[in-house]
């Protein structure tokens, strides 16, 4: 089986407006992966996650998904529109966007209630509701939930599905410390679990986490692993991000190389001491 | 924005939030709530259809009289369901009811006389007009409130559904209802922020010139989220048919309620039309 989960070819797409999202954009996903989407406000990291989910469709290119053309036609007909909603979940940025039933137990159900049998569709959703410990919220109204809760609840209408891929639009956006720390967790999670995770943001602990990441602003203008997007300062502006702290750091004090995590930042420090002479830091630091 | 616009948007949406959104008697245990929603349906909209065709104030009056019962009998209490119906029935029968008592209207036999020239009275075939119109009214909405108070929303939509009502019928419905409430939080929220703006009281054309921006940006933000709405509902696998996790089952009870009510409004339309 090919480890291509996604070929995008040269996509353009333009709003009804008139004004261009996406221009000759392309890429190819493959199974396993977390990528990431990165760019500034309105550069179309939405839009490209809508045409990935095959809800909206490009004037021109062609995106493929497992081989299969993602055209309408195709979504059309009913049998591959249930084959692919199966294998491809998104988690829209907006929570009010996503739950829109009356109870939190019957929008998580609303997916397999669509492409299950009944007594499956049931067995999954309490599956994950406890999976993901808002069980207790079962019969409360969705609009009456917490910001951390409303993602967790769309999180788990998602992943109810058990999809092979999951589309992330900003998932830690607007969350405080511990359901940010929690929602990155569980991208790492999927991770582990060989899901295929495309996620759209801004989040630059999020954006560590990917195996590759495709920065584009209306155009694709960077595509590449983390470590070398945080080296390219250029591409960073234009991206609207900044330079990590920690790299900042150690550029000031000459050390080149790009950290992705607490660890390598403090091996490289104390490699650097070492090499001039400055000593040692001290255990407890490097921890 | 004037403190009438202000209070009118903040208690419609509470109410709405209540009314709508609450479903508080729908999972209690009840009469009507252990009824089958299909069979409630139908029920409904016999019982609709006698209370349009009745000619009788009297049978007009029980046929009000009969839904409270059916709501004690829910567990609903009796103060909630009549505020509920009262409510919704100024806004449907104000403007045609109103100028039905007046001569101009409804000649008859004048009871009070308002104006000489030209000549405008109340007559007392105008009011009888107004009052069995209101009262119709009222009933009709009574039973559709019964229905939608002690039926779970998705349930509703799952009996149009098996009713073979169109996809798109469904489809429109469903996000009208998702649809409000967001729009009344939308909606609070802008009215709240633009409050928080302002540093003095405004006058009455510039607080309606305010309200008029408002449902401009309201209008363009719903149609931005009613789209995002649909494609959430798409990506889940929606196929334009409604799914409940509740399956019905249409049990000897649920065929001796529908019975009973159709021999009731029967008994109460051949009443109304050959005996009274």
């Amino acid at each position: 089986m090919s480890r291509k989960i996604y070929e995008v070819r040269e996509i353009s797409y333009t709003y009804p407006t008139g004004k261009m999202a996406l221009e000759d954009i392309s890429m190819d996903i493959y199974r396993g992966e977390l990528v990431a989407v990165v760019g500034p406000n309105g550069a179309g990291k939405t839009t490209l996650l809508k045409i990935l989910d095959g809800l909206i469709f490009p004037q021109k290119g062609e995106v493929r998904f497992m081989g299969k053309p993602l055209t309408e036609d195709v979504l059309t007909d009913e049998k591959e529109m249930e084959w692919f909603r199966s294998r491809v979940g998104f988690l829209f940025q907006n929570p009010d966007i996503m739950l829109f039933s009356p109870t939190v137990m019957e929008d998580v159900a609303f997916g397999p209630l669509h492409l299950y049998e009944k007594e499956k569709a049931l067995a999954v959703t309490e599956e994950i509701m406890k999976k993901l410990g808002i069980y207790h919220l079962r019969d409360r109204h969705p609009y009456n939930l917490s910001g951390g809760e409303k993602k967790k609840a769309s999180i788990a209408a998602v992943l109810a599905l058990d999809p092979q891929v999951v589309l992330l639009d900003e998932p830690t956006r607007d969350l405080d410390l511990k359901n940010r720390n929690y929602i990155l967790g569980l991208i790492g999670e999927l991770r582990d679990r060989g899901k295929t995770v495309i996620m759209a943001t801004h989040d630059l602990r999020a954006i560590r986490l990917a195996d590759r990441c495709y920065v584009i602003n209306r155009e694709m203008i960077f595509s590449g692993r983390p470590r070398e997007l945080f080296s390219r300062e250029d591409i960073l502006e234009e991206a609207n991000l900044e330079i990590p702290e920690i790299v900042r750091l150690l550029r000031s004090v000459g050390i080149e190389e790009v950290p992705l995590t607490l660890e390598e930042a403090a091996a490289l420090l104390t490699r650097h001491m070492e090499k001039c002479g400055w000593g040692k830091l001290p255990q407890d630091a490097e921890d | 924005m004037s403190k009438l616009i202000d209070k009118t948007v903040e208690e419609v949406a509470s109410f709405i939030r209540e009314a709508v959104f609450s479903e508080r008697y729908a999972g209690r245990e009840g009469f009507l709530q252990s009824v089958d929603p299909r069979a409630k349906l139908i029920a409904l909209l016999i019982s609709i259809s006698v209370v349009v065709g009745a000619r009788h104030i009297a049978v007009i009056l029980f046929l009000y009289f009969l839904p409270l019962v059916m709501a004690a009998l829910s567990g609903i209490p009796l103060r909630y369901f009549i505020k509920r119906v009262w409510v919704f029935v100024p806004i449907f029968t104000g403007i045609i009811a109103l100028p039905v008592i007046f001569n101009v209207i409804t000649p008859g036999r004048p009871i009070i006389v308002l104006w000489n020239s030209p000549y405008i009275a109340v007559t007392a075939e105008g009011l009888h007009a107004a009052a069995i119109f209101t009262l119709r009214v009222a009933a009709a909405v009574s039973y559709a409130i019964l229905l939608t108070i002690t039926t779970k929303w998705s349930d509703v939509m799952k009996a149009l559904s098996d009713f073979r009502v169109p996809g798109i019928v469904i489809t429109i419905t469903t996000l009208t209802y998702r649809y409000i409430f967001l729009l009344l939080s939308i909606l609070l929220d802008s009215m709240y922020s633009r409050r928080s703006r302002l540093c003095r009281k405004l006058g009455m054309v510039e607080s309606w010139k305010e309200a008029g921006k408002n449902m401009g940006a309201l209008f363009i933000k719903t149609q931005m989220m009613g789209e995002d709405l649909y494609y959430a509902m798409l990506s889940r696998g929606y196929l334009h048919s409604a799914r409940s996790l509740n399956e019905f089952e249409f049990r000897k009870s649920d065929a001796l309620f529908l019975t009973s009510a159709i021999l009731l409004m029967a008994v109460v339309f051949i009443g109304d039309r050959w005996f009274i």
